[in-house]
């Protein structure tokens, strides 16, 4: 099976694996400016997720209302057991390539 | 917390995302956007923080954000199989309810059936006169005097007038006047006709207004004396198949008018009726009229006017004004001159006293009468519709149950009933067009409503018929459509639909409005039918039972009348014998009226009748004062003079008997008063008349009867006729005969207005019955619960039928005061009019309450006499 994710979709998805959870679109916006010093934007986190759900990666359930969101609920974000495999799949080629840079160019 | 209140994300991106946004998406992305609003607040300030939440919102705008166009998600509106379903499923609801289904497309069929009757009425009524090419520049001179009484309108002109515009207006291009002939007999070989409807009239006649030549040359044929120009049906009645060109038609036996031109039949639709017209050049002024046709006070004459296509109408009636001014022609001070558009002179011809024989005149009143009857009872058959629909669709529950679980949103299930709701609106209207088609034949004889016989003319109207019948079938459609949609499925699926209240309070008001317009229209044909007979039977100021009118040549007239008087009263049935120019069919002659001695110059036009002795035995009429013509005074021939009551006010004068007026260019001496008679329309004032003895030689002959077998009469009259051998048609008439022939539009109007009156009472049972059926389904388990607890039959009955009772009781109060402005509006058009009456409202309210409550009780002892148990077990 092939699982196609794009760099930033890996890191959001890999962020929705980090906050078990407790994802959801503002608090991985948050993460991704605060962990990795990048600067994103909301509606393309979001666009992410979407994307992310329609691929099977991820699921979204209501929940958790708070009074700075005016009591409106949050979309929470739990990786799949696919999310996790694609994941994986991605790690392992990294691997992969890791292991095949010659040690002289290591230095 | 305060704070908050002060510091929110801009409200107007806020709404915009609303709009724009899934409901499925929008409470989260609203939070976290939210929630990045105020974090931002505190680190960024205020100003930042609302930029970056406006371009957030925008930035959102994607194609997992925006709303989808719900019917992409089901099917489409124009798929063709879902169309077959909706027609299949009204055909079956068609059949499962097949008798209340086709009450309600017959009562919208005969609705609309009545509005194509009367549009075809009024669309003749508003659109006289328009086959005259140049009809928007055609008018006609009218004038009008200002009295203390009131101001008297006048349609006819002085004969100077339009040779005297022809010379010295610009502007105008062409004059025409023309001139009645009255009655005269006209002959070739042995046929010999009394024709009435005969104008002297000029070329310029036939070339301002455009009746089809069929023969001849419309430019010269009336221009030589002694030309006749004769419509296509004369000329089948004079010549038969022979072309009538060139030919000969004798006129009263003396002159030989010879044919030199044939026109097509006078359209209905034209305001002058004629069947011949004679050249002008032709027309001699009577001996005794002491006027000619240089005069300028005489006014017996229609002026017509073609204005050049950029003249100023109103420049133009300021230079006729002028034209009256000149110091020799002073005699007519006060006079107002009018120009009177084409287009008007057949609708406004009610203001005028004196308009003239052959002449058709429109009454404006009863057009917007039957405008808004006709818009009633539009709008009760299309509440009626929606009654009925919505009172058959109440069993439809399961089918919009399934639909509903089946997918359908609201849309859907409303599309389903709209689409019926103009299926049925279109077989009505098919049905009406039939109805109107079948009953044509009564329409027009009965009525006096001509419709096309023809399909064309029917076609040319269709797209105008197909587009309010579909704009009914919309709304009629639209309230059950958006009742019944809105049923949750799970509601709708346990089979019977209640009503809600909100749904109650509208089908009240429908009905309650069918009621207002029923008990106004049965009111409304009551005053009429009353009205009617008043003017029929009492105020004419004459008897006209027993009163035979013989018309006799002239020349006999002249000579003979005396013993043909001695001849008639040999009869004993016969009482008086006298002779009248003018028989109380509207016409009259006019002159100028001056009292001698008096400083004022002004001119008076006075209509006259010239009348024999014992013209006052023969009709009735009332002598006030003073004495009427007398062959025991020689001078009464030639300087009588007898007033009415009108007139006598109209001159002012305290003491008439012995008053010297200058009359018709001869001195007179006023010697008696008689009451005002009606010898005009009763729809106008009585006009300012005088009666003097002939000064040139009537026709009509009037006698007074014994009451008695016709027939006989007749006989006698006519053996006397040929004794005296004549050679004229004999013909006689009964002056109730020409009474109510000058009220038969009135007659005809009345049967129209009852009838339409039948039929809202009709269509508003209908719909009453579907309103009964409506909201006794939704009682019925409550009467199944108040039987079993032993509430009695008139228990439930008085329970079933009370609400009705109140809407009627409104409806009535509603109706009463309506229906007294629209009577008072319309018999304010007659000078004599009845007053209206509280009676006639009572009748009209019981009448409706006793038809309703028969319908109601029909219902509601079917439904009282139930077994409870059948209506509990449903559940």
């Amino acid at each position: 099976m092939e699982y196609k994710l794009g760099e930033f979709e890996e890191i959001v998805l890999l962020l929705v694996a980090v906050q078990f959870k407790e994802a959801y679109g503002l608090s991985i916006t948050k993460a991704i400016e605060e962990e990795l010093e990048r600067s994103v934007t909301l509606s393309s986190v979001h666009t992410a997720l979407y994307r992310l759900e329609e691929k099977g990666f991820v699921k979204s359930e209501i929940g958790g209302a708070t009074s700075e969101r005016g009591g409106r609920r949050k979309r929470l974000f739990t990786i799949t057991a696919t999310g996790l495999k694609a994941l994986e799949a991605s790690r392992e080629v990294r691997n992969q390539l890791w292991n095949m840079i010659p040690k002289t160019a290591m230095g | 917390m305060e704070k908050r209140n002060n510091i929110h994300p801009p409200k107007l991106a806020d709404r915009f995302f609303e709009w724009y946004c899934r409901n499925e998406l929008q409470e989260s992305i609203q939070g976290d956007l939210h929630e990045e609003f105020y974090s931002e607040v505190e680190s960024r300030g205020l100003f930042k923080a609302r930029l970056k939440y406006c371009l957030n919102v925008i930035r959102f705008i994607n194609r997992h954000t925006l709303r989808r166009k719900p019917s992409e998600t089901y099917y489409h509106l124009t798929s063709i199989s879902m169309l077959k379903n909706y027609i299949l499923v009204t055909l079956r609801s068609l059949k499962k309810n097949l008798v209340f289904s086709s009450i309600n497309i017959s009562g919208l069929a005969i609705g609309l059936a009545s509005c194509i009757i009367i549009f075809f009425y009024v669309h003749k009524e508003l659109n006289f006169d328009d086959f005259h090419l140049k009809q928007d520049r055609i008018y006609r001179v009218t004038n009008s005097y200002e009295r203390a009484s009131g101001t008297i309108h006048w349609a006819r002109t002085p004969p100077a007038l339009a040779p005297a515009i022809r010379t010295s207006i610009s502007g105008v291009e062409r004059v025409t006047q023309l001139r009645h002939a009255d009655d005269h007999t006209y002959s070739v070989g042995e046929n010999i006709f009394t024709e009435e409807n005969v104008f002297y009239a000029d070329s310029s006649y036939l070339e301002i207004f455009d009746f089809k030549m069929v023969s001849g040359d419309k430019s010269t044929a009336l221009d030589a004396p002694n030309s006749i120009v004769i419509t296509e049906e004369m000329a089948g009645k004079y010549f038969g198949s022979v072309s009538p060109l060139g030919k000969s038609i004798l006129f009263d036996n003396s002159l030989n008018l010879q044919v030199t031109g044939v026109i097509e039949e006078v359209p209905t639709n034209s305001h002058i009726e004629f069947d011949f017209l004679i050249s002008f050049s032709t027309y001699v002024v009577p001996d005794g009229y002491l006027a000619d046709l240089n005069s300028w006070n005489w006014a017996g004459f229609w002026t017509y006017l073609e204005i050049a296509p950029n003249a100023e109408p109103e420049a133009i009636r300021n230079s006729i004004s002028k034209l009256y001014d000149r110091d020799e022609r002073a005699t007519n001070l006060s006079i107002n001159i009018e120009v009177q558009p084409l287009k008007d002179i057949y609708l406004e011809s009610g203001k005028y006293s004196s308009i003239g024989g052959s002449i058709r005149v429109g009454s404006k009143p009863t057009i917007y009468i039957l405008i808004v009857i006709s818009g009633l009872v539009l709008l009760l058959a299309g509440f009626n519709f929606t009654n009925l629909s919505t009172a058959i669709s109440l069993n439809r529950g399961k089918e919009i149950g399934v639909r509903k679980v089946l997918g359908a949103i609201r849309g859907k299930v409303a599309t389903q009933f709209i689409i019926e709701s103009i299926i049925f609106t279109l077989v009505s209207l098919f049905l009406a067009v039939l109805i109107v088609w079948l009953s044509r034949p009564y329409f027009i004889s009965e009525i006096g409503i001509e419709m096309p016989g023809d399909f064309y003319g029917y076609l040319k109207f269709f797209p105008l018929f197909f587009l309010v019948t579909i704009v009914i079938g919309l709304l009629a459609g639209a309230y059950p459509a958006f009742i019944l949609s809105g049923y949750r499925p799970v509601q709708a699926l346990k089979g019977s639909l209640k009503t809600s209240s909100s749904g109650k309070w509208l089908t009240k008001s429908l009905t309650v409005f069918q009621f207002v317009v029923s008990i106004g229209l049965i009111t409304l044909s009551i005053i009429i039918v009353a009205q009617m007979s008043y003017i029929k039977d009492r105020s004419l100021g004459f008897d006209k039972e027993n009163v035979v009118k013989v018309r006799i040549p002239r020349d006999y007239m002249e000579n003979q009348f005396d013993v043909m008087k001695a001849a008639l009263l040999q009869n004993p049935r016969i009482l008086h014998v006298s002779k009248t120019s003018h028989g109380f069919d509207g016409g009259s002659g006019s002159g100028s009226a001056r009292i001698i001695g008096e400083d004022s110059e002004e001119g008076r036009q006075l209509a006259y009748y010239q009348a024999g002795y014992d013209f006052l035995k023969v009709m009735d009429i009332q002598l006030l004062e003073g004495r009427f013509f007398s062959e025991d005074f020689a001078s009464d021939e030639e300087t009588a003079l007898v007033l009415n009551e009108s007139s006598v006010k109209d001159l002012g004068l305290t003491n008439p008997i012995g008053t010297e007026i200058r009359f018709n260019n001869r001195d007179r001496t006023v010697i008696g008063v008689v009451k005002d008679f009606n010898y005009a329309s009763l729809h106008s004032e009585i006009a300012p008349m005088g009666i003097v003895m002939p000064f040139a030689v009537p026709d009509l002959v009037v006698i007074k009867v014994a009451p008695g077998p016709i027939g006989e009469l007749i006989t006698s009259v006519q053996n006397t006729w040929n004794e005296l051998d004549l050679n004229s048609p004999f013909n006689i008439a009964f002056l109730d005969d020409t009474i109510q022939k000058m009220y038969e539009k009135e007659e005809k109007l009345s049967r129209l207005i009852t009838l339409f009156s039948i039929l809202t009472v009709l269509l508003g049972c209908l719909g009453l019955y579907g309103l009964v059926s409506f909201s006794i389904q939704a009682k019925l388990k409550e009467v199944g619960i108040r039987k079993t607890h032993g509430a009695s039959i008139n228990q439930i009955l008085y329970l079933l039928t009370r609400q009705f009772l109140g809407l009627i009781l409104v409806a009535n109060l509603i109706s009463w005061p309506l229906t007294y402005f629209f009577a008072n509006e319309w018999l304010n058009n007659f000078s004599y009019r009845i007053g209206i009456e509280w009676w006639m409202f009572a009748v009209s309210g019981i009448l409706l309450l006793t038809i309703a409550m028969l319908t109601i009780s029909n219902q509601a002892i079917k439904t009282a006499l139930l077994n409870p148990i059948t209506i509990l077990r449903t559940d």
